[in-house]
This record gives C-alpha cells, structure tokens and sequence, in this order.
C-alpha cells in the first residue's frame, strides 16, 4: 500500500485527461472490425425492428444456427445405412447427451417452423413484400420451402416406421414426377441407397442452398432497410419513416441473441418434458403413421385427391406467395386498408387450422403402401 | 405492366402441377393389396393401440383378397372374430402366429427415454437460460428507454 508503480498510469498517456474507456466488448468488436470489416454488415435500424414481431427473422436464423450445431453433434453417432440408422438413432436416443441433443434438434425443428411461419405472416400483414422487397420476399419463400425439405428429409433420417412410410411417399411423388423425378429413383445410384442421398441432401444439399439464399435475403434486407411501421395511408407511413429514430444495429443484433437464448432454453426445458421418441423399426408395406404436425395438414388432401395432392398443393401455395408481390401491388402496406388480402390471408389460415386438427383426429388411411 | 404481371402470375400458378401431365405413377390407391400387407397392417393398427374397427376392416379386406400370400387364412379368421367380441388381446396373439415364425412383422411400439438426470439437468438449464435471456432483453429495453442509442433519423420507406 501506498508504494508508487512505476508503470505509466492511464492518465499519463492521454496528457493528464481521463476520456471514459470503451466497454471490453466494445474494443474486442473494433479489435476484429479493424481485421475482418464487420462493420460492412451494420446498418442503422429504425426503432421499431426491435420490437418481437421485427425480430421474428431474427429469432428463426437463430435456430437454424442452433439446428445446425445440435445436428453437427448428431451426425458424429448417426449411420445412414438402411441396415443401422434406426438402430443408431436408438442409441443415440438411449445415451445421456445424445438424448438429450437429439431432443432438442426435434424440439428446434418445431420451434424453427413456428417462427419461419410468424415471420411470414407479419410480413405478409405489414406489407413488407412490397416495392422494393420483392425479391427480400421471393428468396423468404424459397427459404421457407427449404425449410420444408430439410424438415422432411430429417424425418426420414429416422428410420423409423414414419420414416419409411414419408421414403414412400417420397419415391411415389417422384415416379409422378417421371422423368424429372430421377435423384428420388431407387436405380438413380445403385451403390449409394436413397436413405444416404437423402442423408446429404439434409446435411449438405440443402443446408448449402439456405445459406446461399439466407446470404441473399439478409444482402437484400441491408439493402432495402427494415420495412416501415404500416399503419396509415403511403404518404403517413414514409413521413413516419422519415421521422423515426435510426438504433445501432448491434441493438438489433443483442436482441436476436438473447432471443436465441429463450429458443434453446425452451428447446431444453421441452426435451426434458417430452424427450424425442423413436417409431418402431420399418415394415414395408404398411401405412400405419400420419406425418409430423407441420405436415398434417397436408394429410386430407392426400385422403381425397390421393398423393398427387402432396406435390400439386405445396406447388400452388408455394407458387401464389412468390407471386403475392406481383398481385398485391398497390402503394398501401396497412392491413386495414388491404382487406381483400387480409381476409384471404385469414381464411388459409384457418383452413390450415382446421385440416391440421382434422387430421390429428381421423384414422390413418394407407395411400401408397401394399 | 400491371397486367402483364398478373397474367405471369396466374400463368404460373396454372402451369405450377404441369409435370404432373408427364407422371408415368400414381395410381397406387387403385392397386390391391396382397393379404400379407393387409395382415401387417391390421397387426401394427392393434400394436399401436390404434382402432379396432380399422383392424377389423384390414382383416375383413385380407380375407377377401385372392392375391397370394405366405398368411394363413385361419388365423386371420380367428383374430377377426376375437375382434368381433372385442378382445384385442387375442386378436394380436393370432394375428402373430398368422405369419411364418420367421417373418420380421413385429411392429413394436415408439422408444421414448424416460426423464432422467440428464433430463431434469437440461430442463434446468433451460430454464435458467430463459430467465438470464429474459432479464437481458428487459436489460435492453430500459437502456433504450432511459439512454436512447438513436443515431439519426429514418429516411427509407
């Protein structure tokens, strides 16, 4: 105590003036600015991309990040051969970790859906897709098909009875299909089985297009900015943009990450609740299963019009919201003065709830096995 | 211009299931089924505690298919009528011995882990990250309240 370092002190340095030093934070994030241009990515946000309905997108790149991760650890113990994935996916699901990863993927799967579809719907309802997000909006729906194919690849991993029955499907869509259906034939490659193409497809094909794509939409929402608040007429909505606060995009940023947070906390609080099950190991030529809740209401359709209806309805849906910027094209982004859509946009809903519940309660019915 | 685009769009929504015209399958619901798929099926719509009306029809159809097959009719005449008086019991143990000793038609049932410690550790956790998380976000919403970070005004529409 009271003995003098010889060391310089802070003040010293700076002339006897003590200037407030920077957050640790901070001065690492300049530290790896000045190395790798991090700052290329920031924008300034308006204030309202800070609210939960803005942050959707956010909050759903957040659980692909964390899908990917926990399906990096899968893949160390997962054997995609017909012969042992089921009973791979056994023991990961009897393992202490793998349990409990396994789970939280399933867990994040749904999470990720839920989120993907919220994001979609207030964009739709805030009229975000309109000039100049076209695009922003048409890379969102590939996005969203993506997703849609890495969920149901991810179902077939299992090898499970709902596996097998969703492979046949799968191969009974792409004989439809003709000749276009060739990569799901079972002759396309004799030395590699479908379940292991199906395999890459999940961890490799398609999570390369969604980063592709997810590059895109994010260049895209830089480029355009954060949508505006929409309530009001065009003329009030632009006076109202011009006027709003502009935040760091790191505030932006913080929020993603602590809603990432609340993902992977609810993913693990959910695997403890109701741990990821494995189905029975496969019989052929039995269709005893309904797909997951995501796909469910895809499940009538299928009972009515057969399995023609699971490649031509995701087809037309798919096919009218990329062509929902083209239709919808007027300068008002107010839900409550695009009525016609809005009320269109309810009854899809709707419909999707109810044939999705509709499905949950009717018997399962063979379409494509025997 | 406008037009253009909405003749595009409802162009494309209507060539969208065009493929479809090329599809050499799909007439699979038309195809019968062999007695042994419809076994199984009734097995595994019993040993997933699904209906036993549905169980009963896949036997009743087993029964009156003339396709080939390794099951044995008598069994499945047997388990149909266990499942006429409602024991389903019964019905799964005939319909098992109705196949060849050797035929891999157990359906088992889904594996589920039970919650254990790695479960109950997970769950807590998670709910600590919830809360930490939480707290950050209020975190953030106060200091924006009591110390705006705004750095200008909107201009973008």
């Amino acid at each position: 105590m009271g003995k003098e370092s010889d060391a310089p002190r802070r003040s010293d340095l700076t002339g006897g003036v003590k200037s407030p030093r920077p957050h640790r934070a901070v001065r690492l994030g300049g530290w790896l600015d000045e190395r790798l241009g991090l700052s290329a990515f920031a924008y300034p946000v308006p204030r309202h991309a800070n609210t939960v309905a803005y942050t959707l997108g956010g909050i759903t790149l957040g659980s692909f990040v964390l899908l990917v991760a926990s399906g990096v650890y899968l893949t160390q113990f997962y054997e995609p051969s017909p012969a042992r994935a089921h009973a791979s996916v056994v023991e990961i699901t009897q393992g202490d970790v793998g349990s409990v990863i396994r789970s939280v993927h399933f867990w994040l799967s749904s999470i990720f859906v839920a989120t993907l579809v919220l994001h979609l719907a207030r964009t739709f309802v805030t009229g975000s897709f309109k000039r100049p997000r076209e695009a922003t909006w048409i890379t969102g729906v590939a996005l969203l098909a993506l997703g849609g194919g890495l969920l149901f690849t991810g179902t077939i991993l299992k090898w499970d009875q709902e596996a097998l029955e969703a492979l046949e499907h799968n191969s009974e869509i792409a004989r439809l299909f003709g000749a276009l259906g060739f990569w799901f034939a079972d002759d396309f490659s004799r030395s590699v089985s479908l379940l292991l193409r199906d395999y890459i497809a999940h961890v490799s094909i398609l999570p390369t297009i969604a980063v592709f794509l997810l590059g895109t939409h994010l260049f895209l929402v830089k480029r355009h900015g954060v949508s505006p608040v929409p309530w009001g007429d065009a003329a009030q909505v632009r006076e109202r943009a011009r006027q709003e606060e502009r935040h760091p995009f790191t505030t932006h940023l913080w929020r993603i990450l602590y809603w990432t947070l609340v993902v992977l906390g609810l993913a693990l609080v959910l695997a403890a609740l109701r741990p990821a099950g494995i189905g029975p190991e496969a019989v052929e030529g039995i269709e005893i299963t309904k797909p997951p809740w995501y796909f469910l209401w895809l499940y009538p359709f299928e009972n009515w019009f057969g399995v023609k209806a699971l490649a031509i309805v995701p087809g037309v849906l798919l096919a009218g919201l990329a062509a929902l910027p083209f239709l919808d094209r007027g300068d008002e982004r107010d839900p409550r003065r695009r009525r016609a859509w809005v009320a269109l946009a309810t009854l899809v809903v709707l419909a999707w709830g109810a044939l999705t519940v509709y499905a949950y309660v009717t018997e399962p019915v063979a379409h494509v096995a025997g | 211009m406008r037009a253009f685009f909405a003749t595009a769009c409802v162009l494309v929504l209507a060539l969208a299931p065009l493929p479809l015209a090329f599809a050499t399958g799909g007439d699979e619901m038309e195809g019968p089924q062999t007695p042994d798929a419809l076994a199984l099926q009734a097995l595994a719509v019993l040993e997933q505690g699904l209906s036993g009306d549905l169980a009963a029809e896949k036997l009743e159809e087993a029964l009156a298919s003339k396709g080939a097959g390794e099951v044995s009719p008598l069994f499945l005449r047997d388990a149909r009528r266990a499942l006429a008086r409602g024991d389903e019991a019964a019905a799964v143990g005939f319909l098992r011995r109705a196949f060849p000793p050797d035929d891999q038609h157990v359906v088992g049932a889904t594996l589920r882990p039970a919650l254990g410690a790695n479960g109950f550790t997970a769950g807590a956790i998670g709910g600590l990250l919830i809360v930490l998380a939480g707290a950050g976000l209020l975190r953030r919403r106060a200091a924006d309240r009591v110390h705006p970070h705004a750095v200008a005004r909107g201009v973008r529409s």
